[in-house]
């Protein structure tokens, strides 16, 4: 009695459709390993070559340290009627004004340049309103150490009654401190005062002067208080 | 006022610290203080003010309530020229007073002693040992044009 599967020995092997498709002959067996392992050197070659430029790039951005300038419209940034605010230490807010401020190219971001220089700050003001306010005739403004560098007919008073003329003076707007490093002229509550540097602590109620202080202290205290240099020697 | 006459002081030094709500004034550094034909001179001087002051500033400054000097102070009228370790003016009593090695020159003569005391008002001195106890010591030149003096002066 033949079986089923005496049956199926004996006919020669039908591929059904999900059989995988053998290689016909060795030589086409032999051309399809040599096609594969070429395929796979290719691949190896390719994506050590990638390799290769990733890190030359990286070599190149590394070696080219100078930064690119930092692009402004044409050659400073000129800003009309600026206006910068802040709070000191206090927390009392201060505000800087002026004409015009620069901004020139490559310098820092936090300096900018002014002209004739104002200030709404709790610790001075400016001398004779006629100049409107005006501290100096020139001044350099630094966002980030919150000072305000003034150069060039410097005139201001303080709260406490100190009338200051300078050259130049720095003021700390966070601490409510000002530093003179040039000869000063001023006029205080108790006479007037010369010499060849100063400082304005503590909102003004304590004022340094150091350098051949020449004073005049008055005892009747008729002491005058106009503007220092307004009025005849 | 450190002299007889008021007026304002003049005054140099190589620092000067105002401090405005204390109403006072630190002069340091070779210091020279002139009111009128007086000079005060001395290594420290500090002028203390009566609060208040005029209407135009907030100062503490109204009028002088007193000067102290230290450290080689010298006292210099046109009578006479004094030199001690401290000096302090008082309005209140309108007198300036020198204490420590005191040294006193008028004219020809000499005093020295450790406490020295001049009313500018009436033009009064006087010396004594003060708390030291040191008696007083001087030359005095008979003939010299100030021997009298034209004060009253008393040997304390």
């Amino acid at each position: 009695m033949t079986t089923a599967t005496d049956s199926f020995d004996m006919q020669p092997p039908r591929h059904s459709r999900w059989e995988p498709m053998r290689a016909t002959t060795l030589e086409d067996a032999r051309r399809r390993t040599d096609f594969v392992r070429m395929l796979r050197f290719a691949l190896i070659g390719l994506a050590a070559a990638l390799g290769l430029i990733v890190v030359i790039q990286l070599l190149l951005n590394n070696s080219n340290a100078e930064p690119e300038a930092v692009e402004t419209v044409g050659e400073n940034a000129r800003m009309i009627n600026p206006r910068f605010t802040g709070r000191d230490e206090g927390g009392a807010p201060f505000t800087v004004t002026a004409d015009t401020a620069i901004r020139r190219r490559g310098e820092a971001l936090n300096l900018t340049e002014l002209e004739n220089p104002r200030i709404d700050f709790e610790m001075l003001e400016a001398i004779d309103q006629s100049a409107d306010g005006v501290l100096a005739e020139t001044g350099i403004y630094d966002s980030e150490a919150r000072t305000l560098d003034l150069d060039a007919d410097v005139r201001f008073r303080t709260r406490s009654g100190y009338l200051f003329r300078s050259e130049d003076a720095r003021i700390y707007l966070g601490e409510d401190r000002v530093v003179g490093d040039s000869a000063v002229e001023g006029i205080g509550p108790m006479g007037r005062i010369r010499a060849d540097r100063y400082e304005v602590l503590d909102g003004g109620d304590h004022v340094v002067f150091t350098g051949n202080v020449v004073a005049r202290i008055e005892t009747d205290n008729a002491s005058a208080t106009t503007a220092p240099g307004t009025e005849d020697e | 006022q450190i002299g007889r006459s008021g007026g304002p002081l003049d005054v140099q030094a190589q620092n000067m610290d105002v401090f405005d709500a204390e109403g006072r004034i630190l002069l340091r550094g070779e210091v020279d203080v002139i009111q009128g034909d007086t000079r005060l001179a001395a290594d420290q001087i500090e002028i203390f003010y009566t609060p208040g002051g005029n209407a135009a500033t907030a100062g503490g400054f109204g009028d002088i309530s007193r000067i102290v000097a230290t450290g080689n102070v010298f006292y210099v009228t046109p009578l006479e020229r004094a030199r001690g370790s401290n000096g302090v003016y008082e309005a209140a009593s309108d007198t300036v007073t020198l204490t420590g090695n005191v040294v006193l020159t008028r004219g020809e003569n000499v005093i020295t002693t450790t406490r020295f005391v001049t009313n500018l008002t009436t033009g009064n001195s006087s010396f004594d040992g003060g708390e030291s106890g040191e008696r007083v010591r001087s030359v005095l030149f008979p003939g010299s044009e100030n021997a009298g003096g034209s004060d009253e002066d008393t040997n304390e």
